[in-house]
């Protein structure tokens, strides 16, 4: 099976919360952990299958676009190497 | 390669007043928040001799915040408010404090370094989580989530009186990093949604909301995982153990 990974980051400790209910109702993907990115960023992980990655991270920046105090930013790692597993602590 | 987390040092445990404060138990409850500390220690002098009130709270969040609260009865509570905050206000005017964290931030301040607030009657739960208490959890019937992103202290006073008070909801936890507090609440859709509305509206006076949302039928995985718990001090964020749920990378085979 060809795991994906897909990132939120956002500025909001909220959003990140609505923005992870939304990846996870929007596609099949799991949740594989928040991390602290630093200030008061703060980002989450979710794997699963490429196209449900990429529908999971559009819905969340979707879901926070027209908020201006929030900013997200959101990406999909499509099959990731070793290093980047073990480098991201995944 | 195993990544090393930046250490980021602890924050000083919040310092209570030794005195018997709890017999104050729903008083009269009174904020301060101040960019610096210098204007906070000149805001408490005058607070305290202004009235006859108690400091039951003094805490440096981080990021150059402060905030103390003073509880006693409504009068003195509001007299002292009024000294606190003016004593405080004479460095703003200054610029002392303004200019010091706009490097920090980088750039202006979104609002003014020194806010403060009031509460005549403020709700237990409120009155727990100020005095930084671990609030009793309320039985919550109903499974929806609601949460208001404030910008400040004072607001999220403000917010989570708001919401406890508008609704029958029951405080949840709260995250975020100071002075951005994230307050969670629990209950039937209907009663979350009202608590969101009254706290979003409190909050945009002086633009101090960031987001309030209700999420009606929370995902089991996320509910579990929000990051904001009571035990948390209120600098929180960096102590806050998060969640490692799934382990993507499969062992070496040998």
């Amino acid at each position: 099976m060809q795991q994906a990974i897909g990132i939120i980051e956002t500025n909001s400790w909220g959003a990140i919360a609505a923005g992870l209910d939304t990846m996870l109702k929007a596609s099949n993907v799991r949740l594989v952990k928040y991390d602290l990115v630093g200030g008061i960023w703060i980002s989450v992980y979710v794997a699963g299958d490429i196209n449900a990655v990429r529908a999971a991270v559009e819905s969340a920046q979707a879901q926070f676009g027209s908020v201006p105090a929030v900013q997200i930013k959101g990406t999909v790692i499509s099959n990731p190497s070793r290093e980047f597993l073990e480098l991201y602590e995944l | 390669m195993a990544k090393q987390r930046p250490e980021v040092e602890k924050e000083e445990e919040a310092r209570v007043s030794p005195k018997g404060w709890e017999s104050l138990r729903g008083a009269s409850l009174g904020a301060i928040e101040t960019l610096g500390l210098l204007p906070m220690i000149e805001a408490v002098d005058a607070m305290v001799k202004a009235a006859n009130v108690e400091v039951i709270r003094f805490q440096k969040l981080g990021l150059g915040w402060t905030i103390a609260c003073v509880a006693g009865g409504v009068g003195a509570v509001r007299v002292a408010m009024e000294a606190g905050h003016t004593a405080a206000d004479r460095f703003s005017q200054e610029g002392v404090a303004a200019s010091a964290i706009s490097r920090i931030i980088g750039g202006p301040l979104p609002f003014p370094p020194v806010s403060s607030c009031m509460l005549a009657r403020p709700h237990p739960t409120t009155w727990d989580w100020v005095s930084g208490q671990t609030p009793q959890a309320t039985s919550a019937t109903g499974t929806a989530l609601g949460f208001a992103e404030v910008l400040g202290f004072v607001p999220a006073v403000l917010a989570l009186d708001a919401m406890l008070k508008g609704a029958m909801v029951s405080f949840k936890g709260y995250g975020g990093i100071p002075p951005r507090y994230v307050l969670w609440v629990q209950g039937d859709v209907g009663a979350v949604r009202q608590a969101v509305d009254a706290a979003s509206k409190v909050a945009s006076e002086g633009n101090r909301l960031v987001i309030a949302q209700v999420i009606a039928r929370p995902d089991a995985e996320m509910a579990e995982t929000i990051p904001a718990k009571f035990e948390l001090a209120a600098i929180t964020g960096f102590a806050l153990p998060l969640p490692h749920r799934l382990k993507l990378l499969a062992p070496e085979k040998d």
